[in-house]
C-alpha cells in the first residue's frame, strides 16, 4: 500500500546512517521576516545548510545555536521542554520562527519545505548534526523507517 | 531576558484569554494585538505590524503544554 502511495506523492528514499535517519537540510528565516528585512532595506541571511537527524522522539525541532546566530534572528516565543538533561522538571526555553527545508542530497532533486515553525535553541555540537527534526515537522509528512532493509523514506 | 514584559502580559491576562484557547496570541509590551488560528499567521502579522521590533507569539493554553526531546541534549533555558 505504501509503495502504491509513493507513486503519487513527492518522496525520497535514503540510506540509514550509523547515526540514524540523517538528511541534508537548510534552516531559513521565515518568509515574514524576509519581507520585514526587505522593507527595512536590510539584507537577509542566506539559508544555513545543515545535517539533520529525523527524531521521532522529539516533539519540537531543535536547532544548534551556531545556526540561529548565523541567521541573526530574535526570540519570538517561549516553550516548556523536558529532556533527560532537565531532570524531572521542564525548563522554559526561548523559541524562534524559522522554515526548514529537507533535501534529497543532490541539488535540483526532491525537497520538502516546512511551514513557519517554532524551534528551540539546542546545543547539538557534539552530536555531528546541527538540527533535530521533530514530529512537529513530520506532522506534514509520511515517514517510513525500514530498519531491516537499511533505508528510510520521507513522503510529503 | 528577552520578551520579559510580553510574557508577563500573557501570564497576567491568561484567565481572561481562555475563550481563545488554542489560538495564537500576538503580544507586544502590555498589549495583546490579535488572535490567530495558526502560528504562521500570527508570525506574519507580527512582522507586518511590528517590523523588526520584538514581539511574542504564544499559543493560549490553560495548562502549559510540555514539549519533549528524548535524546540527551541540552536546550538553552530562558
Amino acid at each position: 500500500m505504501c509503495r502504491k502511495r509513493l507513486n503519487f506523492v513527492p518522496h525520497f528514499t535514503l540510506t540509514i546512517s550509523p547515526q540514524g535517519p540523517i538528511v541534508d537540510a537548510a534552516v531559513m528565516i521565515s518568509i515574514a521576516r524576509v519581507k520585514a528585512l526587505e522593507a527595512a532595506g536590510k539584507p537577509h541571511p542566506e539559508a544555513q545548510k545543515v545535517r539533520a537527524l529525523i527524531d521521532t522522539g522529539a516533539s519540537i525541532t531543535g536547532v544548534d545555536p551556531t545556526v540561529l546566530k548565523a541567521l541573526g534572528i530574535s526570540q519570538t516565543g517561549e516553550a516548556e521542554i523536558h529532556t533527560p538533561s532537565t531532570g524531572g522538571t521542564p525548563v522554559k526555553v526561548p523559541t524562534y520562527d524559522v522554515t526548514i527545508g529537507i533535501y534529497e542530497g543532490r541539488p535540483g532533486q526532491g525537497h520538502f519545505i516546512s511551514d513557519t515553525i517554532q524551534v528551540t535553541e539546542t546545543d547539538l555540537s557534539r552530536h555531528g548534526f546541527q538540527v533535530l527534526i521533530g514530529t512537529d515537522v513530520l506532522a506534514k509528512c509520511l515517514f517510513h523507517y525500514n530498519g531491516a532493509e537499511g533505508f528510510f523514506t520521507l513522503c510529503y | 531576558m528577552a520578551l520579559e514584559k510580553e510574557l508577563e502580559t500573557y501570564k497576567k491576562k491568561l484567565p481572561e484569554l481562555t475563550q481563545h484557547e488554542g489560538k495564537f496570541a500576538l503580544i507586544q509590551g502590555d498589549q495583546i494585538a490579535d488572535f490567530f488560528s495558526t502560528y504562521e499567521d500570527a508570525i506574519k502579522a507580527g512582522y507586518q505590524k511590528y517590523k523588526l521590533q520584538p514581539f511574542l507569539v504564544k499559543q493560549i493554553r490553560a495548562t502549559e503544554p510540555v514539549f519533549f526531546i528524548s535524546r540527551n541534549v541540552v536546550p538553552k533555558a530562558s
